[in-house]
């Protein structure tokens, strides 16, 4: 396990040893982002702006006080990784709630999401492969990355991966927010 | 610093060159504010991508890097094109088409010289890690997927149309109101999922690990559902349906795996294999696990009764995607199906007990009576799948139709396979083909009906997709006379309904005679009984679907119901020539029929 750069023995099957097969798997991710835009309007991220629904004051203050914990628990979950459980997975699943949250609290992250919505779905695959094509570089296989810097390549790729599971899981959230509206408008059109 | 300079190899004043291209044009892209800036960001950093994969090439095995490149060339493209606008996609797709046929050649021009080409992903090798292997039967379907997935990303860039229709608002004319919500021919999201998709299945036919292999049929499936739902309100539905089948037969095929992986303790094909033979222990998981994976597979490839779904997907989806989800996606599953059986399952079947075992094996009679009912399916399959083709009014669904058809000839080699019977009538004189021969000839060929069909159904796919879009109906009524006006597209119909039909010269021929030499070695002279069945059927809704285009006498009623023709730009016109060169192409990968039986005793288990 020491020799993968990773202590965890799961964080070391699923970065190393099968790194490939979760890159696949963030890729499955990605293109069911892209499906879900693909079948909104304007194939982009409108529905950010559409209007949510009034909610008692009480979710805000909930929101204000969990919102910097949840933060705080995602990252923690991805810095654990490396030596107990957690990882990418777990924590972009919990940064993704955290985006849920935000947005039903009346925060406004339309613009945000508008602007870095794509590259931020994108950017963990890109850059897994990107590193993955260190191997070849170095004259070795796809994904090896038998070398000194091995754990701050494979922390960038898990940071930025997590990222993009997040972004994934967020996008899943909005195209799915309110199926009935994208329907019942195109009904009266 | 001059000194560091002159030592450089080529490869690597390659790669400097290739990292200034693609971060210039990677910021240039990000930057740019009109398309034309970012069209040509576009290309400069696609040739960077392209140097960047030659210098690699240059640097390790060349087969072993293209191995894995195939997968994650299109997968980093597709990533990117996610980023880029409508018309730079279109570019995308065109420098993937051109980095995987670069990458494609040397896999199987090393494998064509006897030679499978492995790459432990990661330098990890099985069972700890993942094991990517590309034997005969992975370079045909590699083969197959490069040229037809080429001609269709050549077809989608010159008629824009074909690849579905958006959703676009439009700011309405009274101030306040809700805009108003149209559908565009014409769909952006068509090349990061089909460029995915492409990863996808060649992550499948390059994989030598069970679980990976579950991973790429989750790519394929995914997003051959989301290129369906491309297709409008209409593929909706049809796309959710998809969904659930994909959805439970990859369930039931990851069953199988963590079965086949509790029992062996590799997710190795080959090292599950080499267990699972010297191991009877395994044999009741691995029989389970079969039955599980063949029947989650069956539903992929959309053997009879699991046919439902296949209609309304393969006939709503936009013109460039049916020819691919007939052609490839459903082949992804028969692959998987084809590595379980003959790599896996079959030869630890044949083993002949050890006498005086005390308990024989369990997986010898459950593969038997499996494979027989695949073969039971399949002679049901061609029957429906024929007779209902020749009812459909409609040029899509009777295609759709007709590859259910196609489908039921893939499973019946099964019987063949575990037949352990069959070397005993090498001393009937019957012939003189020894028992592996046997397995070699019936696998050989449902191979070649497979690629055979994978060809012509593009083809015929591509060019029922064109009508419908010049005509705006597929209705065979409505159609009446216009292949008049269509001569190459009528030609492309009829080379492939050549295909479609086995008959000479096609690859599809080749693969039924050699499935008959095959069948009557063994004595299952049913096979062929059922073939020339099939071959009737099947010439009966080729003709079902080409004489009404043909037919110049259309009654005067007709004359005024005729749709008119939209008029074809030149780019449109020029596009007729891809289903053209497929029809070409079926007639002749007639003559290739030996070489497919050399490149299948590559790595093969017999």
């Amino acid at each position: 396990m020491p020799a993968a750069g990773l202590e965890h023995d799961v964080s070391a099957v699923l970065l190393a040893f099968r790194g490939y097969d979760t890159l696949l798997e963030s890729a499955v991710l990605l293109l069911a982002g892209v499906v879900v835009l693909s079948l909104g309007r304007d194939g982009g991220l409108n529905q950010v702006s559409d209007p949510q629904p009034e909610l008692p004051s009480i979710l805000n203050y909930f929101t204000r006080l969990t919102a910097p914990l949840l933060l705080l628990l995602g990252l923690w979950l991805l810095f654990a990784g490396s030596s107990t459980s957690g990882g990418a997975f777990q924590s972009g699943a919990i940064l993704a709630g955290l985006m849920i949250l935000l947005r039903t609290a009346g925060v406004n992250v339309a613009a945000f999401t508008r602007t870095w919505g794509l590259p931020l779905l994108v950017v963990g695959v890109i850059v897994f492969i990107l590193a993955g094509a260190i191997g070849p570089l170095a004259g070795e296989a796809w994904l090896s990355w038998d070398m000194d810097a091995a754990f701050a390549v494979i922390l960038t790729v898990e940071v930025l991966l997590t990222i993009g599971i997040a972004t994934g899981l967020y996008v899943l959230y909005l195209g799915l927010s309110d199926p009935g509206r994208r329907i019942r408008e195109e009904a009266t059109s | 610093m001059i000194d560091m300079l002159s030592t450089l190899t080529v490869p690597q004043w390659y790669l400097g060159l290739a990292a200034v291209l693609v971060a210039a044009g990677l910021i240039r892209m990000l930057l740019a504010a009109d398309h034309v800036a970012r069209l040509v960001a576009m290309n400069i950093l696609g040739s960077g991508t392209l140097l960047t994969l030659i210098a690699l090439a240059a640097r390790s095995e060349e087969a072993e890097f293209s191995l894995g490149a195939l997968v994650l060339a299109p997968l980093l493209i597709a990533a990117v094109a996610v980023l880029l606008p409508a018309p730079a996609r279109r570019g995308a797709g065109l420098v993937a088409t051109t980095t995987v046929a670069a990458l494609t050649w040397p896999v199987v021009t090393t494998v064509a010289t006897g030679q499978p080409v492995e790459l432990a992903v990661g330098g990890y090798d099985a069972p700890l890690g993942i094991t990517l292997r590309a034997d005969g039967l992975s370079a045909l379907f590699l083969l197959l997927t490069t040229v037809v997935g080429a001609l269709v990303t050549v077809y989608a860039v010159l008629v824009p149309a074909s690849t579905g229709q958006r959703l676009v608002s439009e700011a309405s004319s009274r101030s306040g109101d809700a805009p108003d919500l149209q559908w565009r021919p014409g769909h952006p999201a068509f090349w990061p999922l089909w460029l995915g998709c492409w990863s996808g299945l060649n992550a499948v036919f390059v994989s030598g690990d069970l679980f990976n292999t579950y991973v790429g049929l989750e790519v394929v499936g995914l997003t051959a559902v989301g290129l369906v739902a491309l297709g409008g309100r209409p593929a909706w539905r049809a796309a959710l349906r998809y969904l659930f089948v994909a959805v439970a037969g990859a369930m039931l095929f990851l069953v199988g795996v963590a079965l086949l992986v509790a029992a062996t303790g590799t997710l190795d094909i080959l090292q599950a294999g080499q267990v699972i033979q010297a191991d009877p222990g395994t044999h009741s998981a691995a029989a389970l696990a079969l039955v599980l994976m063949t029947v989650g597979l069956a539903m992929k490839v959309a053997l009879v009764p699991m046919h439902g779904w296949l209609i309304p997907a393969h006939s709503n989806a936009p013109g460039a995607v049916s020819p691919l989800l007939s052609a490839l996606v459903i082949k992804a599953s028969l692959f998987v199906l084809l590595r379980l059986w003959v790599w896996l399952a079959a030869p630890a079947a044949l083993i002949e007990p050890e006498p005086g075992a005390v308990e024989s094996s369990v997986l010898e009679p459950v593969t038997v009576a499996l494979s027989w009912g695949l073969a039971v399916l399949g002679v049901a399959a061609i029957l429906v799948g024929s007779l209902l083709a020749l009812r459909q009014n409609r040029l899509k669904p009777l295609i759709a139709y007709s590859t259910v058809a196609q489908a039921g000839y893939w499973f019946l080699f099964f019987p063949i396979l575990v037949d352990r019977e069959s070397d005993l009538l090498e001393e009937q004189a019957v012939t003189t083909l020894t028992d592996d021969a046997v397995i070699a000839a019936a696998t050989t060929g449902t191979v070649a009906l497979v690629l055979g069909h994978g060809l012509s159904k593009t083809a015929v796919f591509l060019v029922a997709g064109h009508l419908k879009h010049v005509y705006g109906t597929d209705e065979l009524a409505r159609l009446r006379g216009v292949g008049v006006r269509h001569p190459r597209l009528m030609m492309a119909l009829g080379l492939a309904g050549v295909g479609l039909a086995g008959v000479p010269f096609s690859l599809a021929f080749s693969g039924k005679w050699e499935l008959a030499t095959a069948a009557v070695s063994s004595g299952d002279m049913w096979i062929v009984g059922v073939m020339v069945l099939a071959t009737l059927l099947s010439a009966g809704y080729v003709l079902r679907m080409v004489s009404p285009l043909l037919r110049t006498d259309a009654p005067s009623e007709d004359e005024e119901e005729r749709v008119p023709a939209q008029p074809q730009t030149r780019r449109e016109r020029a596009a007729q020539l891809v289903p053209f060169t497929l029809g070409g192409l079926t007639v002749l990968t007639g003559f290739t029929g030996f070489w497919v039986a050399d490149m299948m005793e590559v790595g093969a288990p017999w």
